[in-house]
């Protein structure tokens, strides 16, 4: 199904590959600047203050990609990215109309914590046609343990109101639930209370590094905990029977064990299509290694061919090469799906002696094996070698 | 039967009908499903769950509203 090519860092992308590559970048637009103070944030503890790209610098970053590729798509992030204002989504709005080029197809996708979501916001995501995803941890009580505003208030009342608005004005959402170490073991409540409400879902582990403030850690849930969590969701999910309901990964990883593609980005192996752009046009691997030694470069002063075949660039892209490498060499039948998996799960390390040593390399296994077993229970054939 | 599973099995076959069909057209070793990715950060949402880039960090999925 995959091939080496597609995931061989060690020399160049060549740019007449890169051209034709759908790029999807991340754009920091206020960087780490946010209205709420989850207790979970990679920010916590060092809130930056808010910094906004400017218009010059958004304008820079979408021509540098729609020059580049037939297709982009564009991830404003944050931060809380509605921090930004809406007149300067407008001027996006505005400035992409005026460079889209002839065939070229341009997506925008707006991850916001909804609390300062009205009737205006909603208007301007339906004119714009933003895919909106928001972040909602399950029933009050276990979402405002976590994600509180600057006072400790829990923010679950200003969510619901957002997530009301959106209903009232037809924009389809999905929600990413962040699993802790408060709410691990309360599945089937998050479950209940996601399907009740047909709010579909991506299950992310809360997970720390080793320079993070105490509280991350405190919160964070081992990668074994996690692939425990998603059992649970998938039992519960399965049982519904409702095909109108998914849950992320769970969906992605029954259908690359049916044979298919999969289209979440920790099972593709393909993360440099979403580079994360800061508001300053900083250029990082992913939004989670936004710190000067992962930097690739700027974007405003750089162009994508410079960035792209820069030495910053390969050397980091070429750790997930010799990780490929290393799965590869020991044969495991899980790498069609997993693809040695996220780069945030081994930290971006350029060293790879044994990612199969790795803690997220076992729970991918144990997730995989028990999920398989539990669709050839159903009476599904598991597609590939390791059966 | 169940109707989750087989709406799963059904998008897997579209997916690899969809493929054979690119890359026959293209004549290419790659399997032309580059814009079909997820980032796990984002949340987005569109009515076909299958047709477009995600991140793990979102939820965005599907449809080019930009387009000439």
């Amino acid at each position: 199904m995959w091939q080496m090519k597609e995931l061989d860092c060690s020399g160049l992308f060549p740019e007449s590959e890169f051209r034709r590559v759908a790029f999807s970048p991340v754009i920091k637009v206020v960087s780490g600047g946010c209205n709420l103070r989850c207790l979970y944030c990679f920010y916590s503890g060092h809130q930056p203050d808010i910094k906004s790209m400017s218009l010059d610098t958004v304008g820079v970053v979408m021509k540098r990609f729609l020059d580049f590729s037939p297709k982009v798509t564009f991830y404003w992030h944050g931060g809380e990215p509605l921090l930004a204002g809406k007149s300067f989504y407008k001027e996006v709005l505005e400035i992409q109309g005026e460079i889209v080029k002839p065939g070229q197809v341009i997506n925008n996708c707006i991850q916001t914590n909804a609390t300062l979501i009205d009737e205006e916001w909603a208007d301007l995501f339906r004119k714009g046609n933003f895919r909106v995803g928001l972040s909602i941890d399950g029933p009050q009580n276990i979402h405002d343990q976590i994600r509180v505003n600057a006072a400790g208030r829990g923010s679950f009342n200003e969510v619901q109101r957002g997530i009301k608005i959106l209903r009232e004005k037809n924009i389809n959402f999905g929600a990413i639930v962040v699993m802790n170490s408060l709410s691990l073991g309360k599945e089937e409540d998050i479950f209940d209370f996601m399907y009740r409400n047909k709010i579909q879902f991506s299950v992310n582990p809360c997970s720390a590094r080793p320079s993070d403030p105490g509280e991350l850690k405190r919160l964070e849930i081992s990668p074994m905990e996690y692939a425990n969590s998603l059992l649970k969701f998938f039992d519960l999910w399965v049982q519904t029977d409702d095909p109108n309901f998914r849950i992320r990964p769970l969906d992605d990883i029954v259908k690359g064990l049916m044979g298919g593609y999969p289209s979440f980005c920790k099972f593709r192996g393909e993360c440099y299509k979403f580079i994360t752009i800061d508001y300053n046009g900083d250029v990082y691997p992913c939004d989670e290694f936004l710190n000067g030694s992962f930097i690739l470069g700027n974007i405003v002063s750089q162009s994508l061919d410079t960035l792209l075949s820069g030495s910053a660039f390969v050397n980091y892209y070429s750790g997930r090469a010799r990780a490929l490498s290393d799965c590869l060499s020991n044969g495991c039948e899980w790498l069609d799906i997993c693809k040695s998996g996220c780069m945030r799960e081994w930290s971006g390390l350029k060293e790879i002696t044994s990612i199969q040593e790795m803690p997220f390399c076992q729970a991918h296994k144990y997730l995989f094996y028990n999920i398989s077993s539990r669709l050839e229970s159903l009476g599904y054939k598991i597609i590939g070698e390791r059966r | 039967m169940s109707l989750l599973l087989e709406a799963l099995r059904h998008e897997v076959e579209e997916s690899q009908a969809q493929m054979k069909n690119v890359n026959a057209g293209r004549d290419s070793e790659y399997p032309d499903y580059s814009d079909q990715i997820t980032h796990s950060d984002s949340g987005g949402w569109s009515d076909n769950w299958n047709d477009g880039p995600n991140h793990s960090d979102s939820w965005s999925d599907s449809g080019w509203p930009l387009k000439r």
